[in-house]
């Protein structure tokens, strides 16, 4: 167990920055995921940490040590991979024993882990058979047992639950949330899931084009996203993102215009001031009185919800709203936001603060 | 990071040979055909392009290479028609045409010593296979020699073609015969207008590839007729074997290889340039 | 599933037709093989009237076609073996290590297909000569351990290799030489099977460059020692002792092929051919 500190890490490729002064502190103990569109960084800077890309230059430290110069097999790391990386020609004992011969581990040290890791995650049956006759979510356990087997001061997930089937990867999910209760371990955990890193990190790091765009805990970024990116990047269906005007500043209360609709925030700002106002879909609610009109163009009935989506000129606002909702497509509607529920962003897309 | 560098460790156990038996004698060859050099160990003397002179003056040259093309021109059509064939007719998931496959293949792993004793008894004019049908004898007719030895090349390795194109075949789509079916198209029109169509890539890749091999003929011609009768059959190897082993030319020969490797890089050239984008489809 | 094409019975007979011709030349040697040498003075007929094995008991007691055999057995699977540990690790480290100079080196060794042997044969023979090694195994063996095509298909295996395997080793402290020897080699072995069988075939065949080096009779490979019995068997009683001969030499090779014949065909229509 250890904590992970990275300080102003650049990865470049010829004239291509991949990573652009990353810096980073990991407590001991949490379970940091990494998140950002495809292309953001995150398996770069994941396979940073682990030492299968060189930095160009930054520092990263692993419980304390400088790690950036050692060799992968010496940081002290295990990291799951997207597609497993069994060796498929050996049986899943042979997988978990092969890292530990490699450092010299004594014989019964081997068993003794391999045995411990097999009862942790219920592999005892598996452990004789090669990786061709298991099944994804036993492959996927065989690779986790690979990981816990060198008792790692830093466990590094890439992407793994996305080879498995959708009713697979939730069970996984559990249980890799369980397994790091259990252990205890720091964690670094990839994945292009918001739901993901959502329910399982105890830390989101958002990235985009190899910059860090924040890190807090899945609430913190979901209720006060720092920018346009954030708030967008999480939640399912994204926050609706509105130009806005400032019409009214009325001292500690503003009006402003957004989508022919003028809404109200508690907040001082000049007249003129062009923002971008965001609401997430479940504040939005339906009222004869809303301010939003638009006409609905698709309904997406999901039992529990139901997702409305309606258009005013060119803004295209989503609903949602618990259980069925009585309106059909081509209606006139309005929706009204919840009290307080309005973030705010500047022309450049920073959060200034909720209204 | 790991060190790059023990990747020369890796490959230095292949180059070393490789420089030493590839490399060096290429460059060697094109020295020795500079030089007048009697591999007897009497005569070395630098003629430069003198030798390539001599024989572009050569009759017995020219003559070789009329007769490694009029073979290579019998033998490739030969074997590409009869390839193709094959595998037109023995493509389906019979169990008795997996057997059959095997047969026509088989003879392709065989030495060219065995296929040309073989084909020697069974053309021999007195006790032969075909003794009491044909009474001449063919190896030693002056228009039967080179054919015989087509057939004879043919026999041995129409496998090669023949697996090619049953490979080509594989690669076209199920999908494309069954909307050919709905369309009614006849067995006929499914032949013309999509199998061979779609076989088009293949084709030329094998007629290149029967190219390079058939043009390098040798010990057929060697063991069958020894070139004869009359030199009818003397091609291009066989004539570089002549002059180095029994005139003891090297410098001359030489030359000769050298042509024949420009010959056949061109047209490797060419056969990776049709190979390398079949792979991607 | 809609009308399958069903076969037509007249193309089946015809086809079978063809290939019962195509192997009437084994078939009639075979026969000749096992008649007395005497009787084949008279008739050399397809179904035997006389059916002996004397042929084959003298092919060992006469002849010298043991010791051909075990020359060629000796040369092509030291062929075999080195072509194997050679492109293996070539292959491996061109589709893996970018060490310097490695894209330079890798189109080198690929021109060095295009060339023919014919090309580097009388510089070897000049080497050989000078160095006094003509007649030897290893005149047999060096020159063929370097040719290019194995260093081709094992790099083309090795490159579809998952490279997250490799980082795997890579994070299990396996160093390079012990990520080849206990990850690489043992996933190559499709690979390895299909190169050696058909350098074991190509060794066991090879013609010009032996026929070149060995010129004394006791180095003969089983190759050249069939290739110089040619021409004689016309005059001589020795017609069936020939046969048994050819088919004698033949049998590794048949039952190479017998064996392993799914992975020839399979390696002509893969890497081979393409």
């Amino acid at each position: 167990m250890a904590d992970l500190v990275l300080t102003d890490v650049e990865k470049h490729y010829g004239d291509v920055a991949a990573l652009r002064g990353v810096s980073l502190d990991v407590e001991s103990g949490d379970f940091v995921a990494f998140v950002g569109p495809s292309g953001c960084g995150k398996s770069t800077l994941l396979r940073s940490i682990a030492g299968l890309e060189s930095i160009t230059s930054g520092e990263i430290r692993i419980g304390g040590e400088r790690a950036d110069l050692k060799a992968p097999g010496d940081r002290g790391v295990a990291m799951v991979f997207q597609a497993f990386a069994l060796y498929p020609h050996m049986t899943a004992r042979e997988n978990l024993a092969f890292g530990l011969r490699n450092i010299g581990l004594p014989k019964d040290e081997i068993a003794r882990r391999i045995g411990e890791a097999a009862r942790i995650l219920k592999i005892e049956p598996l452990l004789e058979r090669r990786p061709g006759a298991m099944s994804g979510g036993q492959r996927q356990r065989i690779a986790i047992g690979r990981a816990i087997v060198k008792e790692p001061k830093l466990f590094l997930f890439d992407e793994p639950l996305s080879s498995l089937d959708a009713a697979l990867r939730v069970e996984m999910r559990s249980e890799i949330v369980r397994l790091h209760q259990r252990l205890g371990s720091t964690m670094v955990y990839v994945t292009h899931d918001q739901v993901e890193a959502m329910t399982m990190a105890t830390h989101i790091v958002v990235l985009n084009a190899g910059r860090v765009e924040q890190v807090g805990t899945p609430l913190e970024l979901y209720r006060s996203p720092c920018n346009v990116f954030v708030a967008r990047f999480l939640g399912s269906p994204p926050m609706n993102v509105l130009p806005a005007e400032v019409e009214k500043n009325g001292g500690a209360r503003a009006e402003l215009r957004a989508a022919d609709a003028t809404i109200a925030v508690d907040r001082a700002i000049p007249v003129g001031t062009r923002l971008f106002v965001g609401v997430r879909p479940e504040d939005l609610h339906l009222a004869d009185d809303g301010p939003f009109r638009g006409e609905v163009q698709v309904v997406e009935r999901l039992g529990h919800r139901s997702l409305v989506h309606l258009s005013r000129g060119d803004q295209t606002l989503v609903a949602e709203c618990p259980g069925d909702v009585p309106v059909h497509v081509g209606e006139q509607i309005a929706v009204a936001p919840r009290e307080r529920s309005f973030h705010l962003f500047d022309e450049a897309g920073l959060a200034i603060g909720g209204g | 990071m790991r060190s790059n560098r023990i990747g020369l460790l890796f490959v230095a156990p292949f180059l070393l040979p490789f420089l030493i038996f590839v490399v060096y004698p290429l460059l060697r060859s094109v020295w020795f055909s500079l030089h007048k050099w009697d591999l007897l160990g009497t005569e070395k003397a630098f003629v430069g392009v003198g030798n390539y002179r001599l024989l572009a003056a050569d009759p017995f040259f020219w003559s070789a290479l009329r007769n490694t093309l009029l073979f290579t021109f019998m033998a490739v059509p030969a074997l590409v028609i009869t390839g193709l064939a094959l595998a037109l007719v023995l493509e389906r998931p019979l169990r008795l045409y997996a057997g059959l496959r095997a047969v026509f293949f088989a003879s392709s792993v065989f030495s060219v010593s065995v296929v040309t004793l073989i084909w020697q008894v069974v053309l021999d004019p007195r006790r032969g296979l075909l003794a009491k049908a044909v009474e001449v004898d063919v190896l030693s007719n002056r228009w039967l020699a080179m054919p015989a030895i087509v057939v004879t090349t043919v026999w041995w390795g129409v496998g090669f073609p023949m697996v090619l194109f049953l490979a080509g075949l594989q690669q076209i789509p199920r999908a494309v015969y069954e909307a050919a079916q709905l369309d009614h198209a006849s067995r006929w029109a499914v032949l013309r207008r999509i199998t061979l169509p779609a076989l088009a890539r293949t084709t030329l890749l094998v007629v290149v590839m029967e190219f390079i091999m058939q043009f390098q003929i040798f010990g057929q011609v060697l063991l069958l007729t020894g070139g004869g009768p009359s030199s009818s059959t003397r091609v291009l190897v066989m004539y570089l074997y002549e002059s180095a082993f029994r005139d003891w030319q090297l410098g001359y020969a030489s030359a000769v290889a050298n042509l024949l490797f420009i010959a056949m890089a061109v047209a490797s050239f060419f056969q990776l340039r049709l190979g390398a984008p079949r792979e991607a489809t | 599933m809609g009308k399958k094409l069903r076969p037509v019975p007249v193309e089946v007979i015809a086809i079978t037709l063809v290939a019962v011709l195509w192997m009437l030349p084994m078939l009639w040697i075979t026969a000749l093989s096992l008649q007395p040498n005497r009787a084949l003075l008279r008739a050399t007929p397809l179904i035997p009237t006389q059916v002996t094995g004397e042929n084959y008991a003298r092919l060992f007691a006469v002849s010298e076609v043991p010791r051909w055999l075990l020359n060629s057995a000796i040369v092509a699977l030291a062929i075999t073996l080195l072509t194997l540990i050679l492109s293996s690790l070539a292959g491996y480290a061109f589709a893996r290590i970018a060490f310097p100079g490695r894209k330079a080196v890798f189109a080198l060794v690929m021109a060095g297909m295009m060339i023919p042997e014919q090309a580097l044969l009388l510089p070897w023979h000049e080497m050989f000569a000078s160095t006094h090694l003509h007649n030897t195994h290893a005149a047999l063996v060096l020159p063929r351990i370097s040719g290019a095509f194995g260093v081709f298909l094992m790099t083309q295996f090795f490159k579809g290799i998952p490279r997250e395997i490799e980082e795997a080793a890579e994070l299990d402290n396996a160093g390079r030489f012990r990520t080849f020897i206990t990850i690489m080699l043992p996933l190559a072995r499709p690979a390895l099977t299909t190169l050696g069988i058909f350098t074991f075939l190509g060794a066991w065949n090879d013609f010009f460059w032996p026929m070149v080096s060995a010129t004394r009779t006791e180095m003969y490979t089983i190759t050249i020692g069939l290739a110089s019995l040619q021409g004689n068997f016309a005059q001589s009683e020795g017609l069936g002792f020939l046969m048994a001969t050819v088919i004698f030499a033949s049998l590794p090779v048949i039952v190479l092929y017998v064996i392993f014949q799914r992975h020839i065909v399979r390696g002509v229509a893969g890497g081979l051919g393409a």
